[in-house]
């Protein structure tokens, strides 16, 4: 019998960026026959209303004042040089 | 012939034989089943162990290396070949990227889907189509998307493509460039081209248009208009 499931993994980068792998996985009598992977990234302060409830409890943990302070200046460093 | 054991020999042997294969080897049986080539034995005592072949699908927790009823080995760690390699099968990375910091070592390899959306960093717009694909090899993130927008909502100003799959590097000047092959319903001056490029440390595209003499200027909400759709490809680094 065909089942499928999904899971979901964070990676949290140093800087407090979430990275979120959702893994879809497609079993046949319990035994796995493949998983494919959709991705997208919850930057600090992104907005998390459309987010898992477990991406806003890691956000809301990862995501302190210092940590935002410290992303928005990476950010302004990090494309100073570009001016359009 | 006879095998006398070596002086200080921990295993007791029952059998033995040789047999030529690029030159002599010497192969033994211990009292469990366990084949020994002592020609092959230069490791230590602490890191000596052997393949279980006697009775395959029976991995032993004791054993560093097993082999189990389908013929997978598990257990080795470091391996160096002299030769070549040929697969019948497939190569497969961890699911979590075990990264290397040498130049010439493949890390991580990762396919898979990712949902591109034209924003101006606050408002989103709404597409009937808005498909993604990645191809991770390394540090290198090769992507490709389609979106066609049916409405622009809130979005205004400067546009940006949003839903990359991976954040960019954060390494100052790295800003990486992508290209669109196919755009339409734009509201541009003919000759005009879309482009973008992806900044540092970031996870969308900034949509830009070659229309000043100087260069690029931001690509503006009522330049995609409404029903604007685009191709888009590229690669960046992580």
């Amino acid at each position: 019998m065909l089942t499928e499931r999904t899971e979901q993994r964070l990676e949290i980068l140093p800087d407090g960026v979430i990275q979120v792998q959702n893994i879809n996985i497609i079993e046949r009598d319990g035994k796995e026959v493949t998983r494919t992977y959709h991705r997208h990234v919850v930057d600090v302060e992104d907005s998390v209303v459309s987010e898992s409830d477990r991406i806003k409890a890691v956000a809301d943990v990862v995501w302190t004042a210092d940590v935002k302070v410290a992303r928005a200046l990476k950010r302004v460093n990090s494309n100073d040089n570009i001016e359009n | 012939m006879s095998l006398e054991p070596p002086p200080g020999s921990i295993k007791e042997f029952n059998h033995a034989w040789v047999k030529w294969l690029n030159g002599l080897r010497t192969y033994v049986n211990d009292v469990n089943g366990g084949i020994f080539d002592l020609s092959a034995l230069t490791a230590t005592v602490a890191e000596l162990n052997y393949n279980d072949v006697t009775t395959p699908g029976t991995a032993e927790a004791t054993k560093t290396v097993t082999t189990d009823a389908n013929k997978d080995i598990t257990g080795l760690r470091n391996v160096t070949l002299t030769g070549n390699i040929g697969f019948g099968g497939q190569l497969s990375f961890p699911a979590s990227v075990s990264a290397s910091t040498d130049a010439n070592t493949l890390d991580d390899y990762e396919e898979g889907t990712f949902t591109p959306v034209l924003s101006d960093g606050s408002n989103n717009a709404t597409a009937s189509v808005a498909v993604g694909s990645y191809r991770k090899i390394g540090d290198a993130v090769f992507i490709k998307g389609y979106i066609l927008v049916t409405s622009l909502g809130s979005v205004s100003g400067s546009l940006r493509l949003t839903g990359l799959p991976f954040t960019s590097s954060s390494t100052a000047n790295t800003h990486s460039s992508v290209s669109f092959g196919y755009g339409a319903v734009f509201s541009v001056t003919a000759g005009y081209s879309v482009s973008g490029i992806i900044d540092p440390g970031t996870s969308y595209i900034n949509v830009k248009l070659w229309d000043d003499t100087a260069g690029t200027t931001d690509m503006q909400h009522d330049e995609w208009t409404t029903d604007g759709r685009a191709m888009f490809s590229g690669f960046y680094t992580v």
